[in-house]
């Protein structure tokens, strides 16, 4: 278990990241979503080992991170940026990490490497920004971690490499029960894979949990107003966002309760039908309600 | 480290190459013996000429001791460069920061791996010196029974010496977050520890008390303490710096032993004892030298540990310092070398030299974070 307790970060005056707490679980995944600036990727290079927190502790199986060469072998890091040693070939590459973690795995990479195409013999420096995070992923899990720390790893990759990408990690959680932190601003992907879904913002954690649970608290129903309706009157307390199409009306309204469907039926409301809500549409709501208020 | 290093061990049979080769060409192409022409003059008495050889020999003091450093200095500079080049890139840095590998113990096995490379190349560089002199000397029919001597002491001085370099650069570069600046300002620095030391010898040494002269004694390795004096040969006057220590020593010449000292200069009716300089004969005996090989040898342990020191405590968000001393340290290192870059040249003028220096610290600290200040 990755356990990040209480965690701060700030660089140049600016803070990063302010008392963060999570855990992940092996054999599960875990998304990670925020706005731009919101302490993402920060919060993965603390986890990966790169930065040191000003404050809290993070620990892998109750071993501390920091400076932790032997829990280190155990993460496998793909940033958003893999730049690598720009001046290696993928060999090269490949051959600095047989030399420094035992566990890597040649046969994997190459098996890997048949479904994603890389030349061997490039200098990581010429390829694209989806061929390195390609190069990123199968290093890292060639390596067998037991935790995988993923910052926007399908930014920059085709839709086929992407649907190979989402597989095999799928297949490697299941296999090798690898636990899987991954951040991305694909909600639609995350909502796929992840069992928990941590939403970061400012810095801060606004919430953690579930995918499930994050959407009861929120409901997306379709209602037809007949006779139109004063949007005025759809009060931001209660209805989080909507959009029409003429008289239909797609509302998401939090805490829906019997109370709110009469207030509704006050307002004209005929039909009304519960749609399910993608996290996309979801996070969307959250954000709106953060900018009004 | 033995993962570490084959990733790595590339870059030191290069260096240990370029080493040899560039030394070796050295010892072999140096002229500064001339036996031979000491021999053909018939004005001179036969003690005095061997005694010119002895002079003679002591060339290899400035090879050692003036070119040798510089050689080992630029060529880790350079190798340094190579390997930290690619680290002027946060994505690099930050790549190898997630390798299962203290950073602290890269430290110590790079500083490591450099001072075997110096090793055993000044190990090779002296035994080629020796043999080289040795097989000149036979052809006179000439030994030196304390030359052997001799080189292992410049050996063990030089080996020091590159060690306290090394931990400069190492300290320079532990405070630094982009390779390519490491780079840029341990090579600065190392150009002023160049520059001040001619600076040093001829201003400081000479001429001052015995013990101000030991306390300094270490930045000029073969200045076991010693007086300026002037010499006269036949009304040629000359200026020298001479070991205070009268040491003797021997010379075999055609099967007979030559018994002399060292001496200091003194006038002896219408003759005139040559001093010479501490040189070739005082690095034979260890007493002369040990105390500043040990120095240099202790500084330069200092250094690589408050360099891996550092190294530990480094935060890789940072962006151009790892530390908030650091620029302030940098820029002072800047004034001192800017200052003495004038001051070497145009010692009358010193105030301008002070003005030049200041201006360069004050551009350098705007560079580094002064900018931030000034609304644009």
């Amino acid at each position: 278990m990755i356990k990040v307790d209480n965690i701060s970060k700030s660089y140049n005056g600016k803070v990063a990241i302010d008392s963060i707490s999570l855990t992940v679980l092996p054999g599960q995944i875990q998304g990670l979503v925020g706005d731009n600036g919101a302490g993402k990727t920060t919060l993965i290079k603390c986890m990966a080992g790169i930065f040191k927190p000003e404050q809290g502790t993070i620990t892998y199986d109750d071993n501390d991170l920091h400076n932790n060469p032997s829990i280190k072998e155990k993460i496998g890091y793909v940033s958003d940026n893999n730049e690598y040693i720009g001046r290696y070939t993928i060999k090269k590459m490949l051959k600095v990490y047989e030399t420094y973690f035992p566990s890597f795995d040649k046969d994997k990479f190459e098996r890997l490497n048949q479904e994603f195409k890389l030349d061997l013999g490039a200098k990581i420096d010429s390829l694209s920004k989806g061929q390195k995070m390609r190069l990123g992923f199968m290093l890292e899990v060639a390596k067998k971690p037991e935790y995988l720390l993923l910052d926007e790893p399908t930014s920059g990759l085709d839709p086929v490499a992407k649907k190979t990408f989402l597989e095999r990690l799928v297949e490697e959680v299941e296999k090798e029960n690898i636990g899987v932190l991954i951040s991305s601003h694909n909600l639609g992907d995350l909502e796929k894979l992840c069992d928990t879904i941590t939403i970061l913002e400012s810095g801060k954690v606004k919430s953690e949990s579930g995918l499930d649970e994050l959407k009861e608290s929120l409901t997306k129903l379709q209602v037809v107003f007949e006779n139109g309706v004063d949007e005025k009157l759809l009060s931001r307390e209660t209805v989080l966002s909507f959009s029409k199409v003429g008289n239909v009306y797609t509302l998401i309204i939090e805490d829906y309760d019997g109370k709110k469907e009469k207030w509704l039926k006050d307002l004209g409301a005929g039909y009304m039908e519960e749609l399910d809500m993608s996290l996309e549409e979801l996070y969307i709501a959250l954000e709106t309600r953060k900018g009004e208020s | 480290m033995k993962k570490w290093l084959k990733l790595n061990y590339k870059y030191y049979v290069v260096a240990f190459v370029a080493f040899v080769a560039v030394l070796v060409r050295v010892i072999s192409e140096c002229n500064w013996l001339t036996v031979g022409d000491i021999f053909t003059t018939d004005k001179l008495p036969l003690e005095a000429k061997l005694l010119m050889v002895v002079s003679d020999v002591s060339g290899i003091n400035s090879q050692f001791l003036v070119e040798y450093p510089k050689i080992f200095v630029v060529g880790f500079i350079i190798l340094h460069g190579v390997m930290l080049w690619g680290q002027r890139n946060k994505s690099e840095r930050e790549f190898l920061e997630t390798l299962p590998v203290k950073r602290e113990r890269i430290v110590l096995y790079r500083f490591v791996m450099d001072v075997i490379t110096t090793i055993v190349v000044v190990f090779i560089s002296c035994m080629a010196t020796y043999v080289y002199m040795c097989n000149y000397f036979s052809e006179y029919d000439m030994e030196l029974p304390w030359l052997s001597g001799a080189l292992v002491g410049y050996g063990v001085t030089l080996c020091c010496y590159v060690v306290l370099i090394l931990g400069v650069i190492y300290f320079l570069e532990s405070v630094m977050v982009r390779g390519d600046l490491k780079i840029i300002t341990s090579a600065a620095c190392i150009l002023m520890f160049q520059q001040t030391t001619s600076w040093l010898y001829n201003a400081v040494m000479c001429g001052k008390d015995h013990i101000y002269n030991k306390f300094i004694g270490f930045i000029k390795m073969y200045a076991v303490g010693g007086k300026e004096y002037k010499i006269d040969y036949n009304s040629w006057e000359n200026y020298g710096y001479w070991i205070e220590k009268d040491i003797p020593f021997d010379l075999y010449y055609q099967g007979q032993k030559y018994e002399f000292r060292t001496g200091i200069n003194t006038v002896e009716g219408d003759r005139t004892r040559w001093g010479y300089t501490e040189g070739v004969v005082a690095f034979s005996e260890l007493e002369l030298y040990i105390g500043y090989a040990l120095a240099y040898l202790v500084l330069g342990a200092l250094m690589i540990l408050l360099a891996v020191q550092l190294t530990k405590k480094q935060d890789l968000a940072k962006r151009s310092f790892y530390f908030n001393f650091a620029p302030v340290m940098v820029g002072l290192l800047i004034f001192v070398t800017v200052f003495m870059f004038f001051f070497v040249q145009i010692p009358e003028y010193w105030y301008s030299c002070l003005l030049f220096a200041l201006i360069a610290f004050m551009l350098f600290m705007y560079l580094a974070g002064g900018r931030r200040k000034i609304k644009m």
